[in-house]
């Protein structure tokens, strides 16, 4: 992935489409997953979240809160639905899409 | 504290909501305000207006019927146009047939509507009949019965 | 075949996006009331949709997206989701029209009340969407709905004034005895039916089920240009049809079988035939397009895998939105509000609704991020703009002022 330079998130990764290695749809990025690390240094961005539950939150007020606890009622049985992406699989990101290193059934096991 | 600021709220909500009652009724008022007055000409207004409606149905149910007799029409087209024109020319009749004249002059375009519109009501109904049960003669009748009052029908379109 | 002349998802497009139930209303009503002198509609809604048709192509084929998928990137969570609910609000009316529309089709063919025929229609339209291929849906639907073309044959057959029509297509006056609001009402309605939202998403979509690619751009716009052209023919000779054998009968155009009169009455029983026929097929072509469209775009703006190709396994979101589609109308039907009113509503509320998809379309077809070389001359966005802008404003006026007069009547 491209980490030189600084990127906009608003600009350049949300709702982004994902695609998987053979270039099949894998989900949005609906939002993203940051991580403090230990020495306290500046957040790291470790992965996206793909997710249609969590873009409750985004949507905000009280549509966003249904949103969120009706995805969530869906999340146990909706096994194709990658919940998290580690920045580890992702190949390379641009202005249009999010191209994995990974095939999309492989992702299911970091749920 | 909490009761007070519920029964608030409830006020606020209580507020919003005559305000969009009283904005309805006003535009209804206004609406109602600019459509006519009972009057002789918004009367013969209809009148004209079913009679169009009814001699339509009248001629689409000819025309199907002939088309039948012919032979030149598949599956059920014919009979569904037929039935379809009783059915409209039934509910424009009823509809005029509900409101009341609103002066004497009215009174006088209706007896003179009264009788060729319920010759095609019923001209119609015996004509679906006829078509349904594809009998030819009955139809021909029918059709005949329904010349003169289409006639008449026309001329109430153009009534003053 | 590669590269020979297959125009299959254009004339999909024109039999199931363009003549349907609506357009085959609104030319009938038309042409009954107002004879030729409302053809400039139907010009003007075939040459804005050749225009975005090919905008909605081209995405399709080079940036290898339909214009869902950049719909929430370009607009934002919150109004990309707003705008989702509507145009599939919209495009569940629609598709509760033609499956209406399919049911009359049916009554026509047997003499039992459509009412009965819903379901049946609401379960063959979900079997469609669900079971049948991509491109049996293109071959079999376009291929049926040629038979409209007997309303051109029945204009040669019929005693028409040729002189008269083309002289009411010149004159587009309004005809003594109607007014003016009427008729813009019925002008918005005509160009509503042409111009339908959820058509650049089944267009788009329908590009990327057929594989379009850079070196097809040719092919993709002779679809567009075939296709709709053939759709703008196809509605101006059913309303010459009327305009010509109901009008001197002075019958008014309320139902869909009299617009089948017309064939018959020139061509006997094989007209009525072939006129059934293509009126089935638009029917039920557009009933499964508008539907397919209904599961594009929530499947697209959501990120989820989708086609029509794609087995249920594979892509079950898609197809259950696109299922529960079908459902919802059909439900909508058997509450027994009348199909044609459904039709009138959704065809004049799009209309004023064609800024929610073409809007997005326009702003990712100038993006060279998307398109590269291929971006939008400034002639198109000018024309494209324009057009949109005077949709809107036309319908923003002529709705309340036609509720204000009555109905039109």
């Amino acid at each position: 992935m491209r980490t030189d330079g600084r990127l906009w998130v608003n600009e350049l990764l949300l709702d982004r489409q994902i695609f998987d290695v053979d270039g099949e749809p894998v989900g949005k990025v609906d939002d993203l997953e940051f991580t403090v690390p230990d020495d306290g240094g500046p957040p790291v961005l470790t992965a996206f979240i793909s997710d249609t539950a969590a873009l409750g939150p985004r949507i905000g007020g009280r549509l966003g809160a249904w949103w969120l606890a009706i995805g969530r009622r869906f999340q146990a049985r909706a096994d194709r639905d990658p919940y998290r992406v580690p920045t580890a699989l992702v190949e390379d990101v641009d202005r249009t899409e999010v191209r994995l290193t990974v095939p999309r059934y492989r992702l299911s096991r970091w749920r | 504290m909490a009761g007070w600021r519920r029964t608030r709220g409830l006020q606020k909500r209580v507020g919003w909501f005559a305000g969009v009652l009283g904005g309805v009724v006003a535009l209804v008022v206004v609406i109602a305000g600019t459509t006519d007055p009972p009057s002789y000409d918004s009367y013969r207004d209809q009148v004209r207006q079913t009679a169009k409606q009814v001699s339509s149905a009248v001629a689409a149910a000819d025309w199907a019927t002939r088309l039948e007799l012919s032979g030149r029409t598949a599956f059920a087209l014919s009979r569904v146009v037929v039935s379809e024109a009783a059915t409209d020319a039934s509910e424009s009749w009823d509809t005029l047939a509900k409101r009341r004249p609103p002066n004497e002059r009215a009174m006088e375009l209706r007896q003179r509507a009264v009788g060729p519109m319920r010759a095609a009501v019923s001209g119609l109904a015996e004509l679906r009949t006829a078509v349904r049960g594809r009998n030819a003669s009955d139809a021909g009748r029918a059709l005949a019965a329904l010349v003169e009052p289409a006639r008449q029908l026309r001329e109430l379109q153009r009534v003053a | 075949m590669r590269g020979a002349f297959r125009p299959a998802l254009g004339v999909l497009t024109a039999i199931g996006g363009f003549v349907d139930i609506s357009n085959l209303v609104t030319s009938g009503v038309t042409g009954a009331r107002f004879g030729m002198t409302l053809t400039w509609a139907i010009v003007l809604g075939t040459g804005a949709m050749i225009l975005y048709g090919e905008m909605a192509g081209r995405l399709a084929a080079i940036a290898r997206r339909p214009v869902f998928h950049v719909v929430r990137e370009r607009l934002g969570v919150r109004t990309g989701l707003a705008n989702l609910a509507a145009v599939e609000a919209l495009s569940l009316l629609t598709v509760a029209a033609e499956i209406g529309g399919v049911a009359f089709v049916l009554e026509l063919l047997t003499g039992v009340n459509y009412l009965v025929w819903v379901p049946v229609a609401g379960l063959v339209t979900g079997l469609i969407v669900w079971r049948l291929p991509f491109s049996g849906l293109e071959n079999i639907f376009g291929l049926l709905g040629l038979t409209l073309i007997v309303f051109v044959v029945a204009l040669f057959v019929l005693p028409t004034d040729w002189g008269a029509l083309w002289h009411g297509a010149t004159h587009p006056w309004v005809p003594r005895g109607e007014g003016h609001p009427a008729y813009f009402f019925y002008a918005i309605s005509l160009v509503g039916s042409c111009v339908i939202p959820y058509q650049v998403i089944f267009f788009s979509s329908g590009g990327r089920e057929e594989h379009w690619t850079r070196e097809r751009l040719t092919e993709m716009r002779t679809n567009v240009l075939v296709g709709f052209s053939l759709g703008g023919v196809l509605s101006v000779a059913i309303m010459a049809a009327v305009a010509v054998a109901l009008r001197p009968r002075g019958i008014q155009v309320e139902h869909l079988s009299q617009v089948a009169l017309p064939a018959a009455e020139a061509l006997g029983r094989v007209g009525a035939v072939l006129a059934l026929v293509g009126f089935g097929a638009a029917t039920l072509a557009a009933a499964a397009v508008s539907a397919l469209s209904t599961g594009y775009g929530v499947a697209q703006y959501f990120g989820w895998p989708w086609g029509k190709d794609r087995r249920f396994a594979e892509a079950p979101r898609f197809h259950l939105a696109t299922l529960s589609g079908v459902a919802v109308a059909t439900a909508m039907l058997l509450t027994t509000v009348n199909p044609l009113t459904i039709t009138i509503l959704s065809v004049v509320l799009g209309a004023a609704a064609v800024p929610l998809t073409y809007f997005p379309l326009m702003v990712v077809v100038n993006d060279r991020a998307y398109m590269g070389e291929h971006v939008n001359p400034g002639w198109l966005n000018a024309l494209g703009s324009l057009l949109m802008l005077a949709m809107v404003v036309i319908t923003l006026v002529a709705v309340p002022l036609l509720l204000l007069t009555g109905g039109g009547s």
